[in-house]
């Protein structure tokens, strides 16, 4: 079938960024979009920052448990969880039917750290969904972001709502904004311990790696985490990363961070965002790296790729008798 | 097949001697127990260095009542594509069969509890290794 002339093919996919000052507008902009769903008896999700959940829950008195209420704060901690284990593992859910979703993946207290990797995955969505009979409405806070993350929105969004109304966006090129925060990470501390690591060392990196964060007090469940994470990188790097690679491991005040780097580049923007196959092995190292830590950044390109992930430490209970 | 001891386990195909010295865990080891409810014993570390003995031994271990029963509480480590070999294995069992697993280590039970959140039937795991 070919579109009609002078017209694009409609995608029925939709994905504005809704710029909102105050509760009101919050609810403004997302009840009639949830409301929508509920008329047409639809699937409906909104992951949103606990205090936009409560509003919400709190507007939508019964109505709320026709509606997938999640916290985007602990489902999307890791912005490169959020396209496999929060939009998609609720769009896949419901193939038939038009998907509706409120997702507030940047909020103020986003840190310098995350927030790259929040602009690469608001970018990454179109991709993701490009096609598919899903909306997925994302609120961006105009009190409490800064210039940056506005504007970024601007270029992750095809379609723009604030209180003037709904319009294309000008500026929408979300592949500048993926190439854009692929940036080189900050060096490691001197600090940081280094082990070079091949298919023949492998154990002992992973070994390695745990016996760290032992030491360094993540529990028993971070600590599973963290082998989970650490093998599946080396694992990525032994097979499509040149056969070898370098393992640095350090601690600041309140988290673990290990970068994992070799002389591959990931191609596809996409990896580790796909839920499983179910029909193929292998392709799952990046998605449940991406489930367990607490975030998963990337740089890649002709000189390699550094993949760092980070854990935070339990609060330090203070020395009994003080 | 490997031949029966005394004990009545028998070796199954694994691995000859690690590379280089590695972490306390060393390489696969698997063994089969023999008697009404054949058990597969199996420690060391699965890891893209021993998935194709681990693939080998699973397969070769013994289906019985439609049961394939796997003990892993000597095994310290096993990754993704090591559990990823098991769910084959166990969807690859003739219909209604499953492999039954005893005392799985806690990264295999995290895995499957984040890419199977639903749980799979031709899977049960039974009981905890630590």
């Amino acid at each position: 079938m070919t579109a009609a002339p002078g017209r694009e093919a409609e995608d029925p996919f939709d994905h504005p960024a809704l710029h909102y000052s105050g509760d009101r507008e919050y609810l403004d902009g997302t009840l009639p979009f949830i409301e929508q769903a509920l008329a047409a008896e639809g699937p409906v999700a909104v992951a949103v920052p606990g205090p936009n959940l409560k509003l919400l829950r709190d507007a939508l008195g019964e109505r709320a448990g026709r509606v997938l209420m999640l916290d985007m704060t602990e489902a999307g901690a890791n912005p490169g969880r959020i396209i496999p284990g929060v939009l998609r593992a609720f769009a896949d859910a419901h193939p038939d039917r038009r998907v509706r979703i409120v997702g507030e993946p940047v909020w103020p207290a986003r840190t310098e750290d995350e927030y790259p990797a929040c602009a690469q995955h608001e970018a990454l969505i179109n991709h993701a969904f490009a096609g598919r009979d899903v909306a997925i409405l994302c609120p961006y806070d105009l009190d409490g972001l800064d210039a940056r993350a506005i504007d970024d929105s601007l270029a992750t969004h095809p379609v723009l709502i604030d209180r003037a109304g709904r319009r294309a966006s000008d500026g929408y090129d979300p592949d500048r904004i993926v190439a854009e925060y692929n940036r080189p990470l900050e060096a490691p501390p001197r600090t940081a311990i280094e082990r070079e690591f091949d298919r023949f060392t492998i154990d002992n990196a992973r070994w390695f790696a745990t016996s760290y964060g032992r030491k360094t007090g993540l529990t028993a469940t971070q600590l599973v985490d963290l082998e989970i994470a650490v093998t599946e990188l080396l694992t990525n790097s032994v097979c499509h990363g040149g056969g070898a690679g370098t393992l640095r491991i350090w601690a600041e005040e309140d988290r673990l961070l290990c970068d994992v780097s070799d002389a591959g580049r990931i191609a596809d923007p996409l990896a580790g965002r796909r839920p499983a196959d179910p029909d193929r092995i292998d392709g799952r190292g990046l998605l449940l790296v991406n489930h367990v830590v607490d975030l998963l950044r990337t740089h890649t390109g002709a000189r390699g790729t550094t993949m760092r992930i980070h854990m935070r430490l339990p609060r330090r209970r203070p020395p009994a008798g003080e | 097949m490997a031949a029966i001891e005394d004990d009545g386990a028998r070796e199954t195909d694994a691995p000859s001697e690690p590379l280089e010295p590695g972490p306390p865990e060393g390489p696969l080891r698997a063994t089969e127990t023999t008697g009404p409810l054949p058990v597969l014993h199996v420690s060391g570390s699965v890891d893209l260095n021993s998935h194709d003995d681990w693939g080998r031994v699973l397969r070769q271990a013994t289906v019985r009542h439609g049961e394939l029963h796997v003990d892993l509480a000597g095994l310290a480590f096993i990754d993704m594509r090591g559990v990823s070999v098991l769910v084959d294995v166990a969807r690859g069992l003739p219909e209604g069969a499953r492999v039954v697993v005893h005392r799985a280590p806690p990264c295999m039970r995290r895995m499957m509890e984040v890419l199977w959140p639903a749980g799979l039937d031709a899977i049960t795991i039974k009981g905890d290794a630590r």
